[in-house]
């Protein structure tokens, strides 16, 4: 049996004290249990992911699914956003059923589809989405980020959104896969990150597979030639410039399908963190100067132990065995592993695969979206994974399966175990993108996840035993409104505030600690990414508290 | 063929005691009903009881054999041998053991003494042309498989195995090909012939231009390529091609014979005519193409025969070659249906499930081996890198050592177990490992490995310099890379 430290009451001595774990006492006891159930048809959400698969194999056909999950109407409950592919060639939304859909929680599991009413139906083959409030007026702002077309929406605070792409000076053109929104320059202002994945177009016709057979399969990455990623800054005024060049960003092109930030190295300035298909991951460490330096290799995290590149998908940037370092969780496909780098500090990382028993349970897996939270609230961030293979007719050729159902994999104290079955994951489908936020404030996290050519599952989070928790909503006063690249602890658990996702989604519902039996918190430390340092005593447990940042 | 054995040695026991009569009854029975295994210890006593016995000693070692204990079985065959050099069962049996454990060349000349002994013994001399195959051995293994496809036209075994040595002809002419000169115009229409024959149209097309571009008129190459523009949908560019070639004057036989004879049809003679002095790399290249052309009519006419053991070897080869391992899995496990328990068949089954990274099928074939020979490198290491792809470190390691303790020189077994010792964890003997496989290294990950290994052994300035040479060898690969597919696009005529 796995070894796992549970909390047993508060030790009087551990509180304020930086470092001393109020998880300190050891029991060895059962992970307690997770389990979902699928509500998606009941709840009204019935988006199905049109990727419009073709016998030609466009690389594109294989790879949408982004999610955003956020309030946009600032009822309290997150809504749901799926991207959504378009016809090919044409690359345009012919149809409704193309449409990015926009499903609001009206609560008690109930969603309507405001697609419509909201104006997102959005334009051209969509792929990911990032939710951040650019301009700081309370509402949250949506980029979809499609092949070889963006669109930026700005939330009118109304239930309606107006495309602003061209006016904030966003530019289109190459393959974006996901994007994400955080403060890099620290002016208060959220800047975006916009991952791309390689040069494409219809005309391009490589022919892969067997053609004796005439068997045709999605050709391999290295057939295409990556694209570097792009920043925009936010000047403020509605505007953004593009700044990767002179970030350093323009010299390191790669095939990137995801990005995650996170300050690693505790300097106060948030690092990127992108995947690469089939080439050594980016970790971009900000020089706090506007620049960014990459450094994947000599950190370690641009590869496994074996030196050999994997398909790198989703990603994952947090504390995931609560040394207060966040690490980084990447989902590739089987045969790869999800490769797991824990940060060892002082700016390094060290395979974590073997050691965290996360090799060999996710070995015989293809992950994309991933998301590492608390699901059973014992204080340790578990991982859910949207599985399936890249290539749909892979069983021709390798012992590898295309449909798969997702899994659940508990920490218990920093080594996971597969609880898939049990957590009542059955679905085996080609699962793309997922996105987390509690729906039906339990203080459950619940799951939302895409599937190519099938409805999307809604997964409540119906685990049985009850367990304290927190939602902390962050509020920026002289940071950015969503305070995203805040960093808190509470005890031994260390969480920054973002809203990327995993694979090319966001989750933009505040920041979730589960605290086992822990119902009185002592002590949340919260360095908001302007540098104030606030201090919260003695805060209730089970609530979402709204924190606003002191001026 | 293991019945006429049995009863050839059975004479041996003949004028024994009651007891020892009735355990030669009872191992006979068992032997008759394939039960080898029970069949060695009642052998083993009954050796024990009469030591001189070299009947008895044959039993056994034929019991080991067919048990599968060939390692065991060698030493009681040759002490037979010993007492009797010209004893068939005996020098069958040591060269087939010899064969079992992969070690053809000491399994010639047993079994050719066993062929000039009785030349109409089949059964033997397709073991004895089987092993000169594995040899190497390639003209003899042709005399010895034309004479069976004379002799017995039906069996599917020595039509395989002549296609075989074809291909392993063609094959050896094209190594020493490459010796001569990589870059020799020759090598280049060869390689691209084998790139097409995968359907590697665009890589195909690329070498027969730069055969095309030193060598405007030799025969053929214009023709593959009005092949490679048929195939890819380019009838006009097709055309323009067989023009050319059909514009080529003919060749000079007096300073091409080779071509010649190939243009006449007249393969078997490139292949059997005398060599004088070191052949040019013109004639290596016909040798080649002739072998090839041998080789498809030995496996065409396999394939015209009932299904057979061979013809299912034959499919899973081809289906390996285009890199369709599943696909070359249930072929071996086709012809495994026809010859049951066959260790060579398991050996390729066992290799296909690892090159299809079915690691676990491929670990419990490997296991499965490794219980009748623990010894096999190649069993060991197919075990202990699957357990290694699986996540499982600890168990991987001991197959490794195995693999190394057998094979010294198998240098993937030492980059596997260097990357299992890292995981566990064992950096200083995992860098000894990695430090041997270095010669492995053509992505860079051996350097990358060796590299992170340093660093954790706080050996800062070695880790620097492996990793700078794995970010060297990574650069160089992206560079040619980006040549290849510069070069490698289709494009009308030149």
């Amino acid at each position: 049996m796995v070894r796992r430290i549970r909390t047993h009451g508060l030790l009087a001595g551990s509180v304020g004290l930086a470092g001393v774990s109020i998880w300190a006492a050891v029991t060895a006891a059962p992970v307690p249990p997770i389990r979902f159930r699928e509500v998606a048809a009941a709840a009204g959400v019935s988006f199905v992911l049109e990727n419009h698969p073709t016998e030609r194999k466009h690389m594109i056909e294989t790879m949408p699914g982004g999610i955003a999950v956020f309030d946009y109407d600032g009822d309290g409950r997150p809504d749901i956003y799926f991207t959504n592919g378009a016809d090919i060639p044409s690359l345009e939304k012919t149809s409704p059923k193309y449409w990015n859909r926009l499903y609001r929680n009206e609560g008690d599991w109930k969603f309507r589809d405001v697609t419509e009413q909201a104006g997102v139906a959005g334009a051209g083959y969509s792929m990911g989405a990032a939710v951040g409030d650019f301009d700081n007026d309370g509402h949250p702002d949506l980029f979809v980020a499609g092949v070889n077309r963006n669109v930026l929406y700005r939330n009118l605070g109304n239930g309606k959104f107006e495309d602003v792409t061209a006016k904030a000076g966003m530019q289109s053109g190459e393959w974006a896969v996901a994007a994400g929104w955080f403060d890099y320059d620290r002016d208060g202002r959220l800047d975006l990150w916009v991952v791309h994945y390689a040069k494409w177009s219809t005309a391009e016709d490589r022919y892969c597979g067997d053609a004796g057979r005439g068997i045709r399969i999605y050709c391999h990455p290295k057939y295409f030639t990556g694209l570097a990623n792009s920043l925009y800054r936010n000047r403020g005024d509605g505007t953004f410039e593009d700044v990767s060049a002179k970030a350093g960003l323009a010299k390191f092109p790669g095939r990137g399908m995801s990005v995650a930030f996170a300050d690693y190295d505790g300097d106060g300035w948030p690092d990127v963190f992108v995947t690469n298909d089939n080439m050594p991951n980016f970790l971009f460490h900000n020089l706090g100067n506007g620049t960014f330096e990459e450094v994947a290799l000599p950190a370690g995290a641009a590869l496994r132990d074996d030196g050999k590149p994997v398909a790198s998908m989703g990603a994952e940037f947090k504390d995931y065995d609560n040394d207060g370092r966040p690490d980084i969780l990447v989902t590739a496909l089987a045969g790869e592993t999800f490769p797991l780098f824990r940060n060892a500090g002082k700016g390094n990382f060290i395979d974590a695969t073997l050691k965290s028993r996360m090799g060999p349970l996710t070995v015989r897996h293809s992950g994309w979206g991933v998301g590492l939270f608390d699901f059973n609230n014992d204080g340790w961030k578990d991982l859910f994974s949207a599985n399936s293979h890249v290539n749909d007719r892979v069983e021709m050729f390798e012992s590898a399966v295309y449909k798969e159902a997702n899994s659940v994999l508990a920490n218990a104290g920093g080594v996971f175990q597969d609880v898939s079955a049990e957590a009542g994951l059955t679905l085996v489908k080609a699962h793309r993108g997922a996105a987390f936020a509690d729906f039906n404030g339990d203080g459950r996290v619940d799951a939302v996840v895409s599937s190519l050519g099938a409805p999307a599952e809604l997964w409540e989070n119906v685990s049985p035993e009850a367990r304290h928790w927190l939602i902390l909503r962050l509020c920026g006063t002289r940071s950015n409104r969503d305070g995203i690249g805040a960093r808190i602890r509470i005890a031994d658990q260390y969480a920054e505030m973002t809203t990327a996702a995993g694979y090319a989604s966001s989750s933009a519902w505040g920041v979730h600690f589960g605290l086992d039996a822990v119902a009185q918190i002592p002590r949340i430390e919260i360095r908001w990414p302007s540098g104030v340092l606030q201090i919260l005593r003695d805060v209730r447990a089970d609530q979402v508290l709204t924190v606003t940042e002191p001026n | 063929m293991l019945p006429a054995l049995f009863l050839f040695a059975a004479q041996f026991l003949q004028g024994q005691s009651e007891d020892l009569s009735a355990k030669s009854a009872q191992a006979r029975q068992l032997m008759a009903s394939g039960r080898f295994e029970q069949a060695i210890p009642i052998y083993r006593q009954m050796v024990k009881a009469e030591p001189g016995n070299p009947g008895l000693l044959l039993n056994l070692g034929l019991a080991q054999h067919m048990a599968g204990h060939d390692r065991e079985a060698i030493p009681t065959l040759e002490s037979v041998l010993k007492a009797q050099p010209d004893s068939r069962p005996a020098l069958i049996s040591l060269g087939s053991a010899r064969l079992a454990l992969n070690q053809p060349n000491e399994a010639i000349a047993p079994l050719r003494k066993a062929v000039n002994a009785q030349p109409a013994d089949h059964e033997t001399r397709g073991l004895l042309a089987s092993a000169l195959l594995d040899a190497k051995r390639l003209d003899e293994a042709g005399v010895e498989y034309r004479e069976l496809t004379d002799a017995v036209s039906e069996d599917p075994r020595s039509w395989y195995g002549l296609g075989m040595t074809y291909q392993a002809t063609a094959a050896s002419a094209f190594e020493q090909l490459q010796k001569a000169g990589a870059t020799s115009p020759y090598v280049a229409a060869l390689v691209a012939d084998t790139r097409v024959q995968r359907r590697q149209f665009r890589s195909g097309f690329f070498f027969y231009n730069e055969a095309a571009k030193q060598l405007p008129n030799l025969h053929g190459i214009h023709a593959a390529l009005a092949d490679v523009y048929r195939k890819t949908g380019h009838s006009d560019w097709a055309a323009e091609e067989d023009a050319k070639e059909r514009a080529l004057p003919p060749a000079d036989c007096k300073t091409h014979p080779a071509e010649c004879q190939f243009a006449g049809g007249h393969d078997l003679q490139i292949l059997t005519q005398p060599r004088r002095g070191a052949w040019s790399p013109e004639a290596l290249y016909w040798r080649a193409k002739a072998a090839n052309e041998l080789a498809m009519q030995a496996l065409f006419r396999l394939g015209q025969m009932p299904p057979s053991a061979e013809l299912h070897q034959l499919r899973a080869e081809i289906a390996r070659g285009q890199g369709q391992h599943l696909e070359s899995a249930r072929e071996w496990r086709e012809a495994l249906v026809l010859m049951p328990g066959d260790r060579r068949l398991r050996r390729e089954l066992a290799a296909s499930l690892f090159m299809a990274q079915d690691y676990r099928a491929a670990l419990a074939e490997a296991e499965s081996m490794l219980k009748g020979d623990s010894k096999s490198s190649e069993m060991n290491f197919i075990a202990g890198d699957s357990l290694l792809r699986l996540e499982e470190p600890e168990r991987a390691v001991a197959y490794l050592k195995g693999a190394l303790s057998s094979d010294p020189g198998l240098l993937a077994a030492d980059a596997s177990l260097g990357l299992a010792l890292s995981r566990l964890g064992n950096h200083a003997e995992a860098v000894a490992h990695l430090e041997k496989a270095l010669e492995l290294d053509d992505d860079g990950s051996l350097y990358y490995q060796l590299g992170r290994a340093y660093q954790a052994m706080g050996q800062r300035e070695k880790a620097t310099g492996a990793m700078a040479k794995y970010q060297e060898i990574l650069k160089k690969a992206e560079e040619q890379k980006e040549e290849v597919a510069r070069e490698a696009q289709i494009g009308p005529p030149r």
